[in-house]
């Protein structure tokens, strides 16, 4: 059973992580996205959900920050948007900043 | 094995809140990851177990309406509110030009008699009770338009 502490870090996290996967190409639609989680993800992303990415990858999509491909019938395939690019760099930035900044003040400040 | 795909389907939209569209979307993604996973070689257990409890994924989803139904809906009552304000005031403006009418005289006086016969106001004023009764019947259309949108969409909710 996860903390509430750790659940809440990765719900603050997915939507960067997906943005990621999508942005690189690495998987492109909800399973593929799922298994991936699975697979890289380590003990902390063990058996993710369904209920916790695609509401994720719905949300991204109506922010403007992913769009399906209409060439795929058979099998949705997000892209992201230059929107959606933007978004990531930004939160890649912070996290960056943020994670830095713990660390400091973790180790004593000095 | 097929049952089991379709009691998790049939779970997962009974548990879902949300509007018509989003579960129509939801259950849409989901037939295409249990696609996937078969193609994948991986079985339907296997697939729920990745998926999740239905229960916990519908309630992943928060319940939220449909925004384009409501836009539709707003604007039908937005429409069958205007109308009926154009029937009220044509209704008295029609009230106002029938206690001011003077009348019209039709024809010639008799020679004879003297007797001028008068008529009712012509023209704009006489169209104008049909006019605002059209308007009213137009305006309770939409109401009753608007109000079967509503029962539909309580219906939908319970039915799906």
């Amino acid at each position: 059973m996860e903390s509430a502490n750790l659940q809440q870090l990765k719900r603050g996290t997915l939507e960067m992580i997906l943005l990621t996967f999508i942005a690189d190409g690495r998987c492109r639609y909800g399973y593929a996205i799922l298994n991936e989680l699975e697979r890289a993800g380590g003990a902390f992303f063990q058996a993710p959900k369904a209920g916790s990415v695609y509401p994720v990858l719905y949300r991204m999509e109506e922010k403007g920050w992913i769009v399906t491909d209409p060439a795929h019938i058979r099998q949705k395939q997000y892209h992201i948007t230059a929107k959606g690019k933007e978004a990531l760099k930004q939160m890649r930035e912070e996290w960056s900043g943020y994670t830095a900044a713990v660390t400091h003040l973790l180790e004593g400040g000095q | 094995m097929k049952n089991l795909k379709k009691t998790y389907f049939r779970q997962v939209k009974r548990a879902l809140q949300c509007d018509r569209k989003t579960r129509k979307r939801i259950l849409h993604d989901l037939s295409e990851a249990f696609d996937a996973a078969r193609r994948d070689g991986k079985t339907e257990t296997e697939t729920i177990a990745l998926l999740g409890n239905a229960q916990e994924l519908a309630q992943s989803f928060p319940p939220f309406p449909d925004k384009s139904a409501q836009r539709k809906n707003r604007a039908v009552g937005a429409a069958a509110l205007l109308s009926l304000a154009a029937a009220i005031l044509l209704f008295l403006i029609d009230c106002g030009i029938r206690l001011h009418a003077t009348g019209v005289p039709i024809g010639g006086a008799d020679q004879a008699t003297g007797i001028q016969i008068i008529g009712s106001a012509a023209g704009f004023a006489e169209r104008l009770p049909g006019t605002a009764l059209f308007l009213l019947l137009f305006a309770l259309l939409l109401g009753m338009v608007r109000l079967t949108f509503l029962i539909l969409d309580k219906k939908g909710r319970h039915d799906d």
